[in-house]
Formats: structure tokens, C-alpha cells, sequence
């Protein structure tokens, strides 16, 4: 990390605010907490060692870039993993955790709340359901709020295709909560 | 875009903040130690020059270099007296070679010299 006090600071208030998002979008993709610890943890050291020097407005796309190279980094090791599991067939059901057991929000009206923790918990289990590619761009475009040239650059595909991924996680999504609505 | 699509984004984007602001506690202690680990690293550049990544290998070059200057140089393995004794014997080879160097540089010497001793012989037979 920098020295300087000031880009230190920056940096600081950019991966405090940053953090929570990232942390759930590498869950999404990895579908474990621990695993996307490890993959946030990853991509911000990254970030910080090697462009902090880079002026602040880069940093989040940068840090997505980073974070998706990791994630792919991680389905690679998995896929390799899977192998050996289904070989020796292990039984590592208790690895996964859903994401379905996040928290709900208790704040609220008891009915507004059910009906938002219900719809939390439903759109936690589309996403997860969604193919990567698809759940990646929609969380980077809608949440994350990327445009779809940098979207197109951390995901390593044209824009045309976030165009099309981001068209079909909203048409799929829209569809399956579609009686939440 | 459709106006379902943005309210429905929105709606998702709500959603999803919120299960940001629940997130567990050992979850965001993690998270809070990770960012602080990040912060507190060296600079790429700074630690790619600092000692700790050149002192070992410096180290072992100079170590290298020692033990090539001892077991390499061949006068090093030998005792004081050896090295006195080839000291004395290269004197002694420049002392000959210079006396070999008068004699062919001077000449004339020796016929002075027949000179000489032919006329102390003439003057011993004379008397």
C-alpha cells in the first residue's frame, strides 16, 4: 500500500464501502462464505499493493476485474476438486452453505417484512441459480452499478454479450419471482 | 429498458443492500481484518527492491565469489615456504638472465679482454 496518508485514507473509505458487495458477489459465484473471503481477501490485496498509485475513480473496476480473475481462478481449482471427489467419492455435503440462510431484515412492518424477507429469499435463490456468466453481469450492472464497458472488461467478454447476459438474468429473474410482485 | 425492468431493478438493488446492512457479525469482523491486512501492505515496487527480497541472494553471491577466489587462485593452497622458495627461485632465474643479457649486449668486452691478456702474455714472455 502507498504510503502516502492520503491515498491510504481513500483507499481505506473505498474498500470499507466496497467490501459488503464484493463479499456477496463472490459468494454468489462460489456459493461458500468461506471461499469468498478468500477470493475478496485476493482481490484486495491485489488492488491495494499494485494500484493504489492508480487515481480513485479506477478503483472499482479495477477491483471487479481483479475479483472476477479470482473467482475464475476459483472455479478452475473446483472443477479440478470436483474431479478428485467424484473419483474418491468424497462426501463434502456439509461444505456448502446456501444463501438462502442469510439473515432477513427484521426492520419494518410485520407484513411489509414478510413479504420483503420472502422476496429476499427467493431472489437469493434465483441468483444463485443463475448461470455465471449471467448472475455475474446482472450484479455488476444492477447492483454494483458498472457501466457495460467496464462490466465487458471485468468479465473478460464483449459488450454485446453483457448486453445479452444482462437481457436474460432480468428476463429469467422477472419470471421466477413474478408471483412476489 | 421498460419501466417494469427499472422497478424491478431497483427492487432487487434495495433488496440486496439490505442484506448487506444484516450481514453476521464474524462475517464483517473478517471482512474488517482483510481490508486492514490489505492496507497495511508495502507497495509492490518498495517490496520488490527491499532487502528482504535482495539481502539472501546478495549474500550468496558474495559467498560464491569468496569460495571461487579461495579454491580457483592456484597459489592459494600453498604453504609460506613453498611460495618462498618459488620467490627465491625467480630471483635467481632474473639474476642469470640478467648476466646472459650483459653478455650478449656487450661484446667488445671480451675482445678488450683477449686484448689485455695478449699483451700481459707478450710482456711475461718478453721478460
Amino acid at each position: 500500500m502507498k504510503h502516502d496518508p492520503d491515498t491510504r485514507q481513500k483507499m481505506q473509505v473505498f474498500l470499507a464501502g466496497i467490501e459488503g458487495r464484493a463479499f456477496r458477489i463472490a459468494q454468489f459465484a462460489t456459493g461458500n462464505r468461506d471461499e469468498a473471503l478468500e477470493v475478496v481477501q485476493d482481490a484486495m490485496m491485489k488492488l491495494a499493493q499494485n494500484y493504489s498509485d492508480h487515481g480513485a475513480d479506477e478503483w472499482k473496476p479495477l477491483f471487479y476485474s481483479i475479483l472476477q480473475t479470482r473467482i475464475r481462478d476459483w472455479q478452475r481449482r473446483q472443477t479440478v476438486r470436483n474431479r478428485f471427489r467424484t473419483w474418491f467419492a468424497w462426501n463434502e455435503e456439509d461444505d456448502e452453505d446456501t444463501l438462502e440462510q442469510y439473515p432477513a431484515d427484521d426492520a419494518g412492518e410485520p407484513s411489509i417484512r414478510l413479504e420483503h424477507n420472502q422476496f429476499m429469499t427467493r431472489l437469493n435463490r434465483e441468483l444463485g441459480a443463475l448461470p455465471y456468466r449471467q448472475q455475474q453481469v446482472f450484479l455488476l450492472r444492477v447492483w454494483e452499478g458498472l457501466d457495460i464497458a467496464q462490466t465487458a472488461e471485468a468479465m473478460q467478454c464483449s459488450e454485446s454479450s453483457v448486453k445479452t447476459h444482462h437481457a436474460r438474468a432480468l428476463e429469467k429473474l422477472q419470471k421466477q419471482l413474478e408471483d412476489l410482485r | 429498458m421498460k419501466p417494469n425492468d427499472e422497478e424491478f431493478e431497483k427492487r432487487v438493488r434495495s433488496t440486496l443492500d439490505s442484506g448487506i446492512a444484516n450481514l453476521d457479525a464474524e462475517t464483517r469482523s473478517r471482512l474488517a481484518v482483510i481490508r486492514h491486512a490489505a492496507l497495511a501492505q508495502k507497495p509492490f515496487l518498495s517490496r520488490w527492491i527491499s532487502f528482504d527480497n535482495w539481502g539472501p541472494a546478495a549474500a550468496l553471491a558474495m559467498s560464491v565469489i569468496f569460495a571461487l577466489v579461495i579454491f580457483i587462485n592456484p597459489s592459494f593452497n600453498k604453504s609460506p615456504e613453498q611460495l618462498a622458495l618459488q620467490d627465491s627461485d625467480i630471483v635467481l632465474e632474473l639474476l642469470l638472465n640478467e648476466e646472459a643479457q650483459d653478455d650478449s649486449a656487450d661484446p667488445d668486452f671480451y675482445v678488450w679482454l683477449d686484448a689485455v691478456m695478449l699483451e700481459e702474455e707478450e710482456a711475461a714472455n718478453a721478460s
